[in-house]
């Protein structure tokens, strides 16, 4: 149900999005009542993970990347405990487990040449009791589409050769929604963002043989903006990475969506 | 509720006597795969859910009494038990007798297990081979250890293959499997009945969500072992089937979480500890003793 | 001084170098490594029986040495076992075992010394897989062994095994002459444990040198729960385990186990006294799970043959084998009793004539017999032991019945005072012999445990026992049990085995008596008196009837009758529910005129009655009249009978108005032939006849068959008909005696 592997290009924001959702901003951290939703960590990795989103994220630090080096097995794996309430629906209870690999991963995967232990990366994401896989974007310029599309196409084809084309679902996000110039977009990131910067990679997609119910493209924000009525994002970027502004006002946007279509197949209603 | 209803349909019932299955077992598996750990946390069965079709289960002979002290001492101390010493010979293996009682229920949900109401008794005599036997059968072949092991084998009625649910050992365990099924065929075996394919330590987050659909984990996981196993099936009466299991099983309300620390993780599966031993509750335990002693699935057991 | 030789050899682990230059494991061998020579067989068996086993779950930091002396085939050999930790790749840790042995004087005293040698020359002498060591190549030592003086450090050193405290700091080499002189004083082989966290087998040393506090705890524990068997090394326990584990868990019994059960009895018996031994052998098959079988009812078959295996060694536990066995459930198909049975004849094949076994399970016979004796266990369950076609203890049962004549045979041939030899021991058949020396009163009932005993003997085709027991419990034979037991040798006189039997009377035999009993006889005698008065005074009678046959009209009928009123014939009848009116009567009476009238024109009937009865054509309606009354009656009429029912005056006539015995006459009549409607079930019970009907038409056809069965041609059986029912007369048969049981 629950099994979901998160890849993306080095720097996309997997580890804080991870991060972000261990330290998930209930009533308790922010003074709000998250209504209807209730994540909490279930292993020791995971409240980690959560400790190091309030010491580094809050702290305004950011996190290491993630290490190649040990292989598969050294990679934390992430365990949630996850209850939506729909409205007029019971409440649901998923177990959610989830790995993100290195960015490396993905970056060779763009360049075509993999090393026996990145090959044994993408076994285990492509084993057959894996539900899903979330593939992070952020950066939107030409290269990267170019990029990102080379590296799905590879993607796809040893999803082929795992004999996964035909089960295993595929969430392509926009990580990084809260800038100015997607935010607007994030409403209809079909048309309105990927037509516009991830045309290369949206052909890809639509000319695989993956089936449409097992594809969704999504815009999600670890950070958020300021308020409802304040759309600056709240962030600053240092160099390559990005720090929290205003914690007090740590509002995630569509964070948990695309990882509960990839474990259940159906969107998450309205909560 | 049906109990009573019985009782009143029929008076002067008498309590049926038990119905007992036995089954001799051999338990094969790589090394730190849990298979004394799953024995000792079988025979020390700690606090039991009220609910749950198992009423007890005990230690028959003097080694799983010494199994049970094994887990009151090594695993509810949160230490790891201490691999299994590989006998010269078979003969020299423990051999764990156990006896599990399973309450007299009336179940519409699993009627044809209970048909009568009566308790059912599983007795089982159960050989836990060190790892070395299975290890060894990947990279040798035709030594005496091997074949007094193999000889052993033909005793068993039932043989419990155990695999660690997060080891990435697909074809090595392929290439085990398939040696030891042909030793089997070889040694022209008449007592074997049932082979169970068992995954272990189902308490990790990625398995344990998936606890519910044995078959479906294995064939995702362990797809070369299986599809030897399910070839061999179609070839021999001696019947296959998949379960799930969870030594140390979960802990908490309403998100259980694993109730393990775990010590490494690598290649060949996790290690881990017993973490809090006054909420151990394993999981799956004796779904696939049943199975073996009866040959049918006993729907609440793979569910508890 | 000469180098002694000191050989060594090491757990088996697939080793692997670490990068900081130490190793770890990969899995065990199951062969040990480093080996220098080839290991003795002794030592292997200390080693197997958990003599230098540390227990799991505890380890401190420093080595853990363990020093014994084992004596063996080719003298003694001192070993001392450095145990130390070690890590799988896994991160699990293992005890290795590096084991240093010698067969030089001062063994473990050379061992010692050499190894403080090499720690002094930063060699390791703890485990270490890559030592790298060849067969044939041992280490040798120069060193002067300490010299070996007795030591007593205190007075809790007299207890064994004496436990030193962990705080008092006391070298390998003291702990050796401790343990050397306390084995002196013993006589034992020296053993000792330097720096323990657990035992496995703590009793079997004589000091002991735990690594801590809690080790102390965890030793004294172990001593308190350790079973006997843990107390010696003389016994192999490990080796007597498998041949058990070998027996019950393969279908296929091996010849090798048996034998080493079987010398182990004996062996096991020249270490433990016999309280003591038993002991043991409860602790082994309890080990194995004996007793749990039994309390939980556990019949897999493993603990079948385990529990078999255990009324074979243990013939005590025979009682409770066949009480949890429950040959006796009278189950149709009784699965265990099958694979026991089928373990025991597989076993039967095992056991030699005069062996050890065999005396064992002459014991379990004898056992059962007593427990068949003292009910505590049924006779259908002895009888499935004892009696199983393919059993084992019926083997040597031949062997035991012939004992058991023999018994028998000597119980009334030497007096009391004399003590014979049993071939059973015990009290119980101390008590048997006492009863079967003196006579028994016969009684209906008996003791129930002689009973017992004589019915388990006649289950197993021994009638001659049974006959002793039987004779034995109440002082009487069943006839049956009496008549196979006279086809026995045993059988002479009346008596088996010296023992007069008193055959019970079976239901002929009392009847006989009955009729040979003086009391009889007389009253027989007496009957007969009775009978040839009643014979002489019909005779009389008739010759008056003819004398006075004129006379013998109204008067002599209206004469009230000298004889008690008769009920005889209305005892057994009854008179229908609505009586008939006197319309019915006069009809009945037309109708038994008319039967009358008309057999006695038929010619046939005229000829039978002149030929058999009298030529007299008076006498022709007489007899058809007699032959009418008998027939209703269906039975030969009495002359007295026949004047209560006064056919001439009741029937043949209208009686005259004012008749005194009229009514009852008519009501005999009445009754009478109710009765005899009530016989055939065609008829309807009326109570009257009516013309042209069943009752009528049968009625004449039986007056003319009784008639026909006077001839003489016509004595043979009554043809086939429906008076098939109808006794054969005997004529002039008093009534009374006839039909009186007894």
């Amino acid at each position: 149900m629950g099994n979901i592997r998160i890849i993306g290009q080095p720097g996309v924001g997997k580890t804080t999005y991870l991060a972000a959702l261990a330290y998930w901003p209930d009533k308790k951290r922010t003074g709000k009542k998250v209504k209807n939703i209730k994540l909490q960590p279930l292993n020791d990795e995971t409240r980690e993970l959560a400790e190091k989103a309030e010491n580094i994220i809050l702290g305004g630090a950011s996190l290491e990347p993630t290490r190649v080096e040990g292989g598969i097995d050294a990679l934390p794996l992430y365990s949630f405990g996850l209850k939506v309430k729909p409205l007029f629906q019971p409440a649901e209870l998923i177990n959610l487990a989830v790995r993100d690999y290195p960015g490396e991963i993905f970056a060779a995967l763009a360049e075509g040449k993999l090393s026996a232990i990145q090959q044994e990366f993408l076994d285990e994401c492509l084993v057959k009791d894996v539900d899903g896989c979330l593939i992070l974007l952020s950066d939107w310029d030409e290269g990267d589409d170019k990029r990102t599309s080379k590296a799905l196409e590879r993607f796809i084809e040893l999803m082929n050769r795992n004999d996964r084309l035909t089960d295993l679902r595929l969430a392509i996000a926009i990580s990084k929604c809260e800038r100015g110039e997607l935010w607007p977009g994030r409403l209809d990131p079909a048309t309105d963002l990927f037509k516009q910067y991830w045309r290369q990679t949206k052909a890809v997609l639509e000319d695989s043989d993956i089936p449409a119910k097992n594809l969704r493209l999504y815009a999600v924000s670890t950070f958020g903006v300021l308020g409802a009525t304040d759309p600056r994002p709240n962030r600053v970027d240092e160099g390559k990475n990005s720090v929290l502004r205003e914690p007090k006002k740590w509002r995630p946007y569509k964070l948990l969506e695309p990882l509960y279509w990839l474990s259940k197949g159906k969107g998450m209603g309205y909560v | 509720m049906f109990n009573q209803l019985r009782k009143q349909l029929i008076p002067n019932l008498v309590e049926p006597e038990a119905t007992q299955s036995n089954a001799v077992i051999r338990v094969i598996g790589d090394r730190a795969s849990g298979k004394t750990t799953y024995m000792a946390s079988l025979a020390r069965w700690p606090s039991a859910n009220p609910t749950s079709p198992v009423q007890s289960v005990s230690a028959v002979n003097e080694e799983s009494e010494e199994l049970i002290r094994k887990a009151q001492n090594v695993l509810e101390q949160g230490l790891e038990l201490e691999p299994s010493d590989l006998s010269a010979n078979a003969e020299m293996v423990k051999d764990y007798s156990l006896t599990i009682t399973l309450k007299s229920q009336f179940s519409i949900r699993n009627p044809r297990a209970n048909l009568t109401g009566a308790p059912v008794k599983l007795n089982i005599s159960c050989k836990d081979y060190a790892g070395e036997f299975f290890s060894d059968l990947v990279h040798q072949s035709g030594n005496t250890k091997l074949t007094s092991y193999l000889e052993d084998c033909q005793q068993a009625t039932g043989i419990l293959i155990l695999v660690d649910g997060s080891t990435r050992k697909d074809a090595e365990y392929a290439i085990a499997i398939e040696k030891f099924l042909r030793a089997l065929d070889k040694s022209g075996q008449t007592e074997l009945q049932r082979i169970a394919l068992v995954l272990t330590k189902c308490e990790q987050p990625d398995l344990w969500d998936k606890r519910h659909q044995p078959k479906r984990l294995a064939n995702a996981r362990y797809s070369q072992v299986c599809s030897k196993l399910q070839m061999w099936q179609s070839s021999n009466p001696v019947r296959v089937d998949f379960f799930t299991t969870s030594a140390f099983g979960m802990v908490g309300n309403p998100f259980p979480e694993a109730n393990s620390k775990q010590l490494s993780r690598s290649r060949g599966g996790v290690t881990s500890v017993l973490k809090d031993p006054k909420h151990w509750r394993p999981f799956g335990l004796v779904a696939p003793i049943y199975w073996l002693c009866t040959g049918e699935r006993h729907q609440q057991l793979d569910e508890d | 001084m000469r180098p002694i030789e000191i050989h060594e050899f090491s757990t088996g682990i697939i080793p692997e170098r670490t990068d900081d230059g130490g190793w770890i494991s990969r899995g065990f061998t199951g062969q040990y490594m480093n080996v220098t020579c080839e290991i003795p067989p002794e030592v292997e068996r200390s080693i197997a029986n958990k003599e230098f086993a540390v227990a799991e779950g505890a380890f401190s930091d420093r080595p853990t040495l363990i020093g014994r002396e084992i004596s063996g085939h080719s003298g003694v050999w001192s070993v001392i076992a450095v145990v130390t930790r070690g890590k799988d790749e896994k991160g699990r840790s293992a005890s290795l075992y590096r084991y240093f042995l010698t067969q030089a004087p001062k063994g473990l005293e050379s061992i010692l010394a050499w190894i403080k040698k090499e720690a002094r020359s930063g060699r390791s002498t703890t485990f270490d897989p890559f030592a790298h060591k060849e067969l044939h190549h041992p280490n040798r030592s120069i060193e002067e062994p300490q010299p070996i003086s007795s030591m007593s450090p205190g007075s809790l050193f007299s207890s064994t095994p004496w436990i030193t405290e962990p705080e008092q700091d006391y070298e390998p080499e003291s702990i050796n002459l401790f343990a050397r002189s306390k084995a002196r004083e013993n006589q034992e082989l020296t053993a000792w444990a330097f720096n323990v966290e657990a035992l496995e087998k703590p009793r079997r040393f004589q000091v002991i040198h735990p690594a801590s506090d809690l080790a102390i705890r965890r030793i004294k524990q172990a001593l308190t729960s350790a079973p006997i068997a843990a107390t010696t090394s003389l016994i192999d326990e490990q080796a007597i385990k498998s041949a058990i584990k070998s027996l019950i868990n393969a279908s296929q019994v091996k010849p090798d186990a048996v034998q080493v059960l079987e010398s182990s009895l004996s062996s096991v018996e020249t270490v433990f006294k016999e309280n003591e031994s038993e002991t043991f052998w409860h602790e082994i098959f309890d080990g194995q799970g004996a007793i749990n079988a039994q309390k939980q009812q556990i019949y897999s078959p493993q603990m079948i043959r385990l529990m078999t295996l255990r009324a074979v060694m243990l013939p005590a536990t025979v009682s409770d084998y066949l009480k949890w066995l429950q040959p006796d459930s009278g189950k149709k198909a009784n699965e265990p009793c099958e694979t026991a049975v089928s373990f025991q004849s597989q076993i039967a094949r095992s056991v030699r004539p005069n062996s050890r076994l065999e005396a064992e399970l002459k014991h379990g016979i004898n056992q059962t017999l007593e427990s068949v004796f003292h009910k505590s266990v049924s006779v259908e369950s002895a009888t499935w032991l004892l009696d199983s076609s393919n059993g084992l203890w019926s083997t040597v049962m031949p062997q035991m019945v012939g004992a058991l004549h023999q018994f028998l045979a000597s119980v009334r041939s030497t007096p009391a005072t004399e003590k014979s030899v049993y071939p059973f021991k015990g009290r119980t058949w101390q008590h048997i012999e006492s009863r079967l020396r003196m006579p028994v009163p016969a009684t209906s009932k008996g003791d129930p445990k002689f009973l017992a005993i004589a019915e388990l003997f006649l289950n197993l085709k021994d009638p001659a026992i049974a006959a002793c027991f039987y004779q034995a419990a109440r002082g009487l034979v069943p006839p049956d049990v009496y008549a196979e037991a006279r086809g026995t040798i045993a059988f002479k006189n009346g008596s088996v085995f010296g023992i007069p039997l008193r055959r019970e009377k079976s239901a002929v035999d009392r009847f006989l008596d009955f009729i040979g009993h003086p009391l009889t006889i007389g009253m027989m005698f007496a009957l007969c008196l009775v009978a040839i008065g009643a014979i002489a005074f019909r005779y009389f009678e008739t010759s008056r009837n003819q004398a006075e046959e004129a006379q013998r009209t109204r008067r002599s009928q209206v004469q009230p009758s000298p004889d008690p009123p008769i009920t005889g014939l209305l005892e057994d009848t009854s008179l229908p529910e609505t009586s008939p009116t006197s319309e019915d009567f006069q009809e009945t009476r037309r109708v038994l005129q008319s039967i009358v009238q008309e057999v006695s024109k038929d010619p046939k009937i005229v000829s039978v009655i002149k030929t058999s009865v009298s030529p007299d054509p008076v006498q022709v309606k007489e007899t058809v009249i007699e032959a009418l009354e008998s027939s209703l009656l269906d039975r030969d009429i009495s002359e007295r009978e026949r004047k209560a029912l006064n056919y001439q005056g009741i029937i043949a006539k209208n009686p005259s108005p004012g008749f005194p015995e009229a009514e009852s006459q008519r009501k005999r009549w009445i009754a009478l032939i109710h009765s005899y409607q009530l016989r055939s079930p065609q008829l309807k019970p009326a109570g009257f006849i009516k013309e042209g009907r069943e009752t009528s038409n049968k009625l004449k056809e039986d007056v003319r068959k009784r008639i026909m069965e006077m001839s003489p041609q016509n004595q043979t059986p009554a043809p086939e008909s429906n008076l098939q029912s109808t006794p054969p007369a005997i004529l002039d048969m008093p009534s009374q005696s006839n039909n009186k049981p007894n």
